[in-house]
């Protein structure tokens, strides 16, 4: 079944639940613009070794207020398929870190779906993330949180908690690294990722690079 | 909103001048690491050019493992050479080959019509042409268009239009519709519910560890409610074509089966499906080991009674 198995790792890693990494971790300046990139996904076997299957976003964020920041993304990978694949959203601080505390950032995000050419049919996939962040010396970060992504059709929650770290590679480029258990209340038992990715046959582990590079 | 347009603006046009001219900073080092930013921006900008102008693809193909054969090599050790006769067939003017099995038994009226899977050739299958011959049964097995000796590449329509060319070679080695027994694994239950859906009514029709739809096999690999037509152009429909079906029905599906889930897949056919029907769920099989797990000779006698008795 060897084709069959990438044929659904192929459809896992195209329309993988959260496919992006998490952008903004905290609202950036105000008046700034940069430029993103997430480029990752679900781990899987694909020729007898073992590597994120890549899903590429591009886009920009922008902070509109100091405690506002709004983005969008277009998801470059769905496009080889002639699918319309869009996220936009924005991101707001709850509350800045203080002592112990880490900071408490709110993301909400519409997913947005569309096959122009073939079936003409459109889908829609709020999402709700809430990341804790630490800074750690000047300008890295580590963070974790969760995504909860709803599904309208079949009234379905998708949570997938998160940890990752971002660093500064140059003045205007940060660099992210994420790991994500992606949809961990769903039962992927008999799906493509048991004894791959999954944990306890739920969900799966993914594993994303993000690139954020300040314009200004 | 102004602004995001007119730094995004402002940061293209920097970036040409960085290519254009060295000294524009006038601090080597941070000219460097804007020249190493620069680089990667636009590498990055040609691959989103490159992926939007390679063309578009679609997992169709993904679906197929039609490995190529210049000849076959079928093992003797349970059906004699004398008794299967290689075929030559058209179908969409490409020539597809197939392998008719005469029963052992000269008396024997049935044939089975096997449909086999998307791994390899029927070369690859040749042991459930055993399994069949084993029962007494006539069998005929196929390649579709691309796959072992046959010509062309594999499409829905084309595994189809196939199937239909492997009825017509049955019919015409005088076997009636009332002694026709249509088999499907995995992928070959497309061409078999299509053949009895849409071509002639035979004695029974039998899937192993089919699919329910390309929608059903997208909607297992993605979690979420994406119609297949986001990734594929085939339907392979079974689950509506079912409704068609009049013959008498038997699914045969593996629990553990991890790549055609039995829930999403033959559980919905089978709702589909007119009687009368039967359902057999096997416990531990997985995808392709529903004969071993339920133990052969179980197997050989249901899918014998179920040919000759449509119970």
């Amino acid at each position: 079944m060897k084709y069959f198995f990438q044929f659904l790792i192929l459809l896992f890693s195209l329309f993988s639940i959260h496919c992006g990494i998490t952008q903004p971790v905290r609202p950036t300046e105000e008046g700034t613009t940069e430029v993103i990139a997430s480029l990752g996904g679900p781990i899987a076997p694909v020729g007898g070794i073992v590597f994120p299957i890549p899903y590429l976003n591009v886009g920009a964020m922008y902070g509109y207020k100091p405690n506002l920041t709004v983005y969008g993304n277009a998801h470059i990978t769905a496009l080889l398929f002639k699918d319309v694949g869009l996220d936009g959203g924005f991101s707001t601080r709850v509350l800045p870190e203080k002592s112990v505390r880490p900071e408490i950032t709110l993301n909400g995000r519409f997913y947005f779906f569309w096959d122009a050419f073939r079936g003409n049919t459109t889908r829609l996939y709020p999402t709700g993330t809430l990341t804790a962040s630490y800074l750690v010396g000047e300008r890295s970060l580590i963070y974790f949180g969760a995504d909860n992504l709803y599904q309208f059709t079949t009234s379905d929650l998708f949570v997938s908690p998160f940890v990752g770290y971002g660093f500064p590679i140059s003045d205007g480029m940060m660099m992210q690294v994420e790991s994500k258990w992606m949809a961990m209340n769903h039962d992927t038992r008999h799906g493509v990722f048991e004894g791959a990715a999954s944990v306890g046959g739920k969900g799966n582990v993914g594993l994303f690079f993000g690139i954020q590079y300040s314009v200004k | 909103m102004k602004n995001l347009i007119k730094n995004i603006r402002t940061f293209l046009k920097n970036q040409k001048r960085c290519h254009s001219d060295p000294d524009l900073s006038g601090e080597e080092s941070r000219f460097y690491i804007q020249k190493k930013e620069t680089r990667f921006l636009a590498t990055l900008e040609m691959t989103i050019v490159i992926f939007l102008f390679s063309g578009c693809f679609d997992l169709d193909s993904s679906l197929f493992n039609n490995d190529k054969l210049t000849s076959y090599n079928l093992s003797t050790s349970v059906i004699p050479e004398s008794l299967r006769t290689q075929v030559v067939l058209l179908s969409d003017g490409k020539k597809i080959y197939g392998y008719f099995v005469q029963s052992s038994n000269t008396n024997e009226k049935n044939i089975i019509l096997y449909n086999h899977g998307n791994r390899d050739h029927l070369q690859f299958y040749w042991d459930r042409v055993e399994l069949f011959y084993k029962m007494g049964f006539n069998v005929f097995i196929y390649d579709y268009q691309g796959y072992g000796m046959s010509e062309g590449e594999p499409t829905e329509a084309g595994i189809y239009s196939d199937a239909t060319a492997a009825y017509e070679y049955v019919k015409s080695r005088g076997f009636g519709n009332n002694s026709i027994a249509v088999y499907g694994f995995s992928l070959g239950g497309a061409p078999a519910v299509y053949l009895a859906a849409n071509v002639f009514s035979p004695k029974v029709l039998i899937t192993e560890s089919a699919f329910a739809s390309s929608s059903a096999l997208v909607q297992s690999g993605t979690l979420l409610d994406i119609p297949n037509t986001y990734v594929m152009k085939g339907e392979y429909n079974n689950a509506e074509r079912i409704k068609q079906v009049t013959a008498p029905y038997l699914l045969l599906h593996g629990v553990d089966d991890k790549f055609v889930d039995l829930e999403k897949n033959g559980r919905v056919i089978f709702r589909n499906a007119n009687d009368p029907k039967k359902l057999i769920t096997v416990s531990g099989a997985g995808h392709s080991d529903l004969p071993e797990k339920m133990g052969e000779l179980n197997y050989l006698s249901t899918v014998k009674n179920f040919v000759l008795t449509g119970q």
